[in-house]
């Protein structure tokens, strides 16, 4: 009789063993809550707002940059920042208890030509085909973007649409051109390419970025963000207080080495004097707005603001409300010098809980008021647009901004960080369910119970946050990376995430209000996911397959490896060499663009908030932060390609069933099937056969028989573990620009999308086109027959803190977790995950017939929201290629 | 045993048996040509399957060749080591609450295989459960009692002439067994009704259960009401499903049927709503 490892991998599920068919309706998801009259209003305009770009900020930017030809370059920068902050227009809402934003318009962002200055161009423009001829534009030709939404897609009537996502009035269209070429050249982009090309292996460089095998450069499309800001200074010192730091340290460090310092203070007064001054701008409006109105609560709603603002622009906050409000300040003016994805709030309910904590021990804030300021500054969070390429903001973010607020964790001491304002952020996250910020629960076995099951409840609405991360597996990762920089366990605990799903190191900072000392968290490093973004596994292991060349554009992509591949060790070895060589070639010019950044247009705003920059009087491209251990590689597709190797392995070489010419050749008739370009649906259960279907039959049921990882099977998850202990242990071989070994990375945010939609079909039946598995850890959707413990095992087959970020995303169907025993069971079911050493899980709770029925209408689902890769986003904004991926995800019906 | 209203038919055999999904099939044929016995033929644009030569098949050879995924098979040998490697996965999540049952066909059958497990996962400390028939020699009961935590065992019906026509065997051991069971087992002993209309709902059948429960001093009774999620698997082992003609019970006869256990003194659970 048959043994059951012939069988255990099925491809049949016309039954269902899990547990109860689900009924015929869709299945709702629980626990609707409605938000404040106030927040819901703002989050209605929002809803209906679309992404609007100007050009104020680049237009002073660059008058002010152009007059200082010839100064130092941190100073001019630091002018130029001063005088485009002087200069926007400010732009109040109705209603707003937060004031101040990105730029005038409610959705409002603007291009920052000095990055670079080409995208955003038309594609007929010279400078667009110079990028496109070097390959930057590969990524955006593959990439859809969302079509419904506030992105604007298309141009209509006045509004000309830029970079694929953003509306910009016709008037101004000149502005900006005229603006953007005055950066040809000089650009961070153009600077950088200009010395990339001087590495050795250039070319093997830019061919891989034509191949999409790497997603983007970062030093120049978003050099910073994947971080925890720091709010500590603002609020312990007040703005002016900051500057007066600063003076008496330029006293001291005029004409004494390091000389750089000098210019560094003089830099960070200069530019605090331009946000003050767009501070006042503020409350001048807020005033003006005011004389104008005629309901009375409103006026002196206005007349609040501008009180507020006034005392801001110069003092230390004196309630919750005012530190809101300048947490809040200082988070747009970082967003504004750069163009910035990623930038986390970090642990806000513990920064801000002493001001709570004092205003309603006094009486003079209630839960009710607390829950609308939250409801409120969730709206703006939302709000915030990132201006960046289409490859990037669609392919790679969908949209996203990760403004990511931890809750949880642990304190200085040791004990559980979790507090009441924490559930009041919890509270208000699933009344007003806004994506940003989106949360993330810092799991610990000391926080407790109810606390645990609040998050629960939250993650059960079907927003997706908080997402579940285990604080061990962070600090394990954080000592071992950041050890060797001196980190100590006290200072691990401060950590939060940082972007989407960063480990990001943080420092406990000493606030003192009213004669009490607190310790705060904040982050303590630049940017902690630059460097080497998105290597493609699959596309990689297909030119090992080809030797070398990349069989879509039919373009030789790497040297020819010339090995027979004659065993699977010797696709292994060549699979290794190729992704050496990416690495290699890829941090060369990743290390010169960001230098290049760190020369051009260093941070200001940033490094003046990042503990030590202020002690040392080195910006963060210059080391001036406590930790700086924060280049890395990252990847995408890992799943798809264990899979692949298991499928080669087991069929090609321990059976021999088929041959790999055999392999090849079906994987090149995408195994009788259409690809997923011509059908325009991206996922594997739509896809249509072809005439020769049936010749590829054969070898495409041996390649969905081979063991899948996600099934608790050792033949694919020891591939698995060898390739991450491989992976991680590889990354060390190489040095970023700050002089530190690289880390490996697991992050694929969205881009196993436009990766796997230039990507032939894979060795494990994965047909050409569709998108590869998401997360790092997450199975290939249907390809994990053994329910989610099973999965469980399998992705925790290797220590998750050997490298940043393990990923696991699951779709779970709102019956299972459905009433107060769902409620318990589906905690029990994340802790067993987490105890076992799973770093990260997330969780979407929908019915995919919904989410089915929302690709159809969108226009009934604005507000409908799903979690894809770290982050949480409306489903009407996420392109096609995300949604059919979603669509597919398993979907659990029953635990265990 | 062989009862009509059985909901997993492949469980019947002791062999695991060819299922067949129409609906995957593209009549390639593959499967008829591979087949060293000649069970399959395709006729008329459909396949039939001569299910007395197939189930003496050791190779299954139809199931290689098809590759659409419309044949396979409705069970697979395991190894113990394995199987508990399965059991224990997610251990960690029920933790206290959770354990193994294990069902069938009649698992008392395979008495080594399952007195091993039983007692592997009794020592290592996992609570442990079994549903059985009941028609089997007592001696099977007896070697894994000391390993169990909890039996559920069926009476379908205390007519032994009608339990014979509806099952293919009299309740003679059965009840012989339940006897000594209910004095011999220490642990939890759940007699279980699978209810089906026109068969065993009568006032007269539910009363002799009573009775039986009063002499062996039992308090519980839980009710499985019919239900004909099976069908698509009879159609797959391109069987009859007799069971179809009876209706499934309604609310009003379970409720008179709980109130009769009530009134004598016995806490009656439907379906799955028991505190166990
Ligand atoms: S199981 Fe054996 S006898 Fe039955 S159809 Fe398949 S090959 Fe023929
Ligand atoms: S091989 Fe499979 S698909 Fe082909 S006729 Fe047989 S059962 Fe049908």
């Amino acid at each position: 009789m048959r043994k059951d490892q012939d069988i255990s991998v099925q491809t049949d599920d016309s039954l269902n063993y899990y547990g109860p068919i689900p009924g015929e309706g869709i299945a709702e998801r629980e626990l609707k809550k409605a938000p404040t009259p106030r927040a819901g209003k703002a989050r209605q305009t929002y809803l209906e707002a679309k992404s609007s770009a100007s050009v104020e900020f680049p237009y002073w930017y660059t008058r002010r940059w152009e007059e200082l030809e010839g100064e130092v370059p941190v100073i001019r920068r630091a002018e130029a920042l001063k005088t485009a902050f002087s200069h926007l227009t400010p732009g109040i809402m109705p209603g707003e208890l937060l004031a101040m934003r990105k730029a005038g318009y409610l959705r409002g962002s603007f291009p920052l030509p000095w990055l670079s200055e080409a995208f955003f161009l038309s594609k007929e423009d010279d400078l667009y085909k110079e990028a496109q001829k070097a390959g930057k534009a590969s990524a955006d030709e593959v990439t859809t973007m969302g079509q419904g939404g506030g992105n604007v897609t298309k141009s209509i009537g006045n509004v000309i649409s830029i970079a694929g996502k953003f509306g910009l009035r016709k008037e101004e269209m000149p502005i900006l051109i005229k603006t953007a070429k005055r950066w040809f050249n000089k650009s961070v982009d153009d600077v950088g390419h200009k010395y990339e090309q001087l590495i050795p292996g250039y070319q093997t460089k830019e061919e891989i970025m034509r191949a999409v095998i790497c997603m983007f450069d970062s030093g120049y499309t978003l050099p910073q963000g994947r971080e925890v800001i720091n709010y500590y200074y603002p609020l312990q010192f007040g703005i002016e207080g900051i500057k007066n730091i600063c003076r008496e340290n330029q006293d001291k460090s005029a004409g004494q080495p390091p000389m750089d310092r000098l210019y560094f203070y003089r830099a960070v007064i200069i530019m605090l004097e331009g946000l003050q001054k767009w501070i006042m701008n503020y409350a001048v409006e807020a005033r003006f707005m005011a004389s104008l109105e005629e309901n009375e609560t409103q006026k002196s709603e206005y007349l609040e603001i501008a009180e507020r603002l006034d005392w801001l622009a110069v003092n230390r906050p004196r309630s919750f409300h005012d530190a809101l409000q300048l947490t809040w300040i200082f988070h747009v003016a970082v967003l504004n010098e750069d163009a910035i994805s990623g930038l986390s709030p970090g642990r806000l309910g513990q920064v801000l809980y002493p001001y709570w904590k004092e205003d309603i021990d006094k009486g003079v804030l209630s839960k009710e008021r607390t829950i609308e300021l939250l409801e409120c500054m969730r709206v703006k969070f939302t709000e915030i647009d990132c201006f960046a390429s289409m490859g990037v903001v669609g392919g790679v973010l969908s949209g996203n901004t990760f403004n990511n607020l931890c809750i949880g964790g642990l304190d200085k001491d040791g004990n559980s960080a979790a507090n009441e304002l924490e559930e009041l952020i919890l509270e208000s996250a699933m009344s007003c369910d806004t994506p940003q910020p989106t949360l993330s629960l810092l799991f610990d076995e000391k926080l407790p119970e109810e606390f645990l099951l609040k998050g629960v409840e939250c993650t059960k609405i079907g927003t997706g946050y908080p997402a579940w991360i285990s604080n061990r597996v962070a600090m394990e990762f954080l000592l071992n990376n950041y050890g060797k920089e001196g980190m100590q366990t006290e200072e691990a605990r401060a950590w939060a995430i940082g972007g989407c799903l960063e480990t990001s190191p943080g420092s406990w900072m000493p606030l003192d209000l009213n004669g009490k000392r607190h310790y705060i968290p904040g982050g303590s490093a630049p940017a902690t996911s630059v460097g080497v973004h998105f290597i493609s596994l699959p596309k990689v292991l297909e030119a090992v397959l080809f030797n070398g060349i990349d069989k879509r554009t039919g373009r030789r992509v790497y040297p020819a490896h010339d090995s027979p591949l004659e065993s699977y060790e010797e696709i292994w070895t060549a699979f290794k060499q190729y992704f050496s060589l990416t690495v290699e070639v890829l941090t060369l010019a990743n290390n010169i663009q960001h230098d290049i950044w760190g020369k051009v247009t260093p941070s200001i705003v940033n490094s003046m908030l990042k503990p030590d920059c202020l002690d040392s009087g080195m910006d963060i491209s210059h080391k001036g932060s406590r930790y700086n251990r924060t280049f890395n590689v990252e990847i995408c597709g890992g799943v798809n390609l264990v899979n692949s190797l298991a499928s080669v392995k087991k069929n090609v070489f321990d059976e021999k069933k088929i041959s790999l010419k055999e392999l090849r050749a079906a994987v090149e008739a995408n195994f009788g099937y259409l690809s997923a370009l011509e059908t325009g649906s991206y996922s594997l259960t739509e896809q249509v056969k072809t005439g020769t279907f049936k010749d590829w039959m054969k070898i495409h049921k041996l390649c969905l028989d081979a063991p899948k990882y996600g099934n608790d099977d050792p033949y694919a998850d020891n591939i698995f573990r060898d390739w991450q202990i491989w992976f991680s242990k590889m990354c060390e071989n190489y040095r970023s620009l700050y002089d530190e070994p690289l880390y490996s990375c697991q992050i694929s945010v969205s881009t196993h999308a436009p990766m796997g939609a230039v990507t032939l079909a894979t060795p494990d039946g994965r047909l050409c086109g569709t998108t590869f598995a998401d997360g790092s850890v997450s199975a290939y959707p249907g390809s994990d027959k053994n329910g989610p413990y099973a999965l469980f095992n399998s992705a925790t087959c290797y220590n998750h803190a050997s490298s940043q970020n393990s990923q696991l995303n699951m779709k779970i169907h709102p019956s299972v977790v459905k009433g107060r025993e769902g409620s318990r069971k589906f905690l029990e079911m994340i802790k067993a995950y987490l105890r076992r050493g799973g770093f990260h899980a997330q969780f979407n709770i929908v019915d995919s017939r919904m989410l089915k029925d929302a690709q159809k209408n969108p226009e009934k689902y604005r507000g409908l929201m799903v979690r894809v890769a770290g982050f949480t986003q409306y489903w009407v904004e996420l392109g096609k290629q995300i949604q059919d991926e979603v669509i597919a995800r398993t979907e659990y019906e029953q635990f265990g | 045993m062989n009862c009509f209203w059985c909901c997993n038919p492949e469980g019947i055999s002791p062999k695991p048996a060819l299922m067949y999904s129409v609906s995957k099939c593209i009549l390639c044929g593959e499967c008829a040509g591979k087949c060293e016995h000649h069970a399959i033929n395709i006729e008329d644009g459909k396949l039939n399957i001569s299910r007395s030569f197939c189930l003496s098949c050791e190779q299954q050879n139809c199931i290689d060749e098809c590759y659409s995924g419309a044949l396979r098979l409705s069970g697979y040998e395991i190894s113990l080591p394995k199987l508990y490697g399965i059991i224990r996965r997610d251990r960690q999540y029920w933790g206290s609450e959770g354990g193994l049952t294990l069902t069938g066909g009649e698992p008392l059958l395979q008495l080594d295989f399952v007195k091993s497990l039983l007692q592997k996962c009794h020592e290592d400390y996992i609570h442990t459960a079994i549903e059985t028939c009941g028609n089997i020699p007592w001696n099977n009961f007896q070697e894994v009692i000391p390993y169990l935590d909890w039996i559920f065992f069926d009476l379908k019906n205390s007519d032994s002439n009608l339990h014979l026509k509806a099952t293919s065997a009299d309740n003679k051991l059965i009840l012989e067994n339940a006897k000594r069971l209910s004095t011999e087992f220490p642990g939890r002993l759940i007699f279980r009704i699978p209810l089906i209309p026109g068969f065993n709902d009568s006032e007269e059948n539910i009363n002799s259960v009573i009775s039986f429960l009063k002499d062996t001093g039992r308090k519980e009774i839980n009710i499985l009401p019919l239900h004909h999620l099976g069908r698509e698997k009879y159609q797959m082992l391109q069987k009859s499903y007799t069971g179809g003609s009876h209706p499934v019970p309604v609310k009003e006869s379970l409720e008179t049927i709980r109130k009769m256990f009530n009134a004598s003194g016995v806490d009656c659970y439907i379906g799955s709503e028991t505190p166990f």
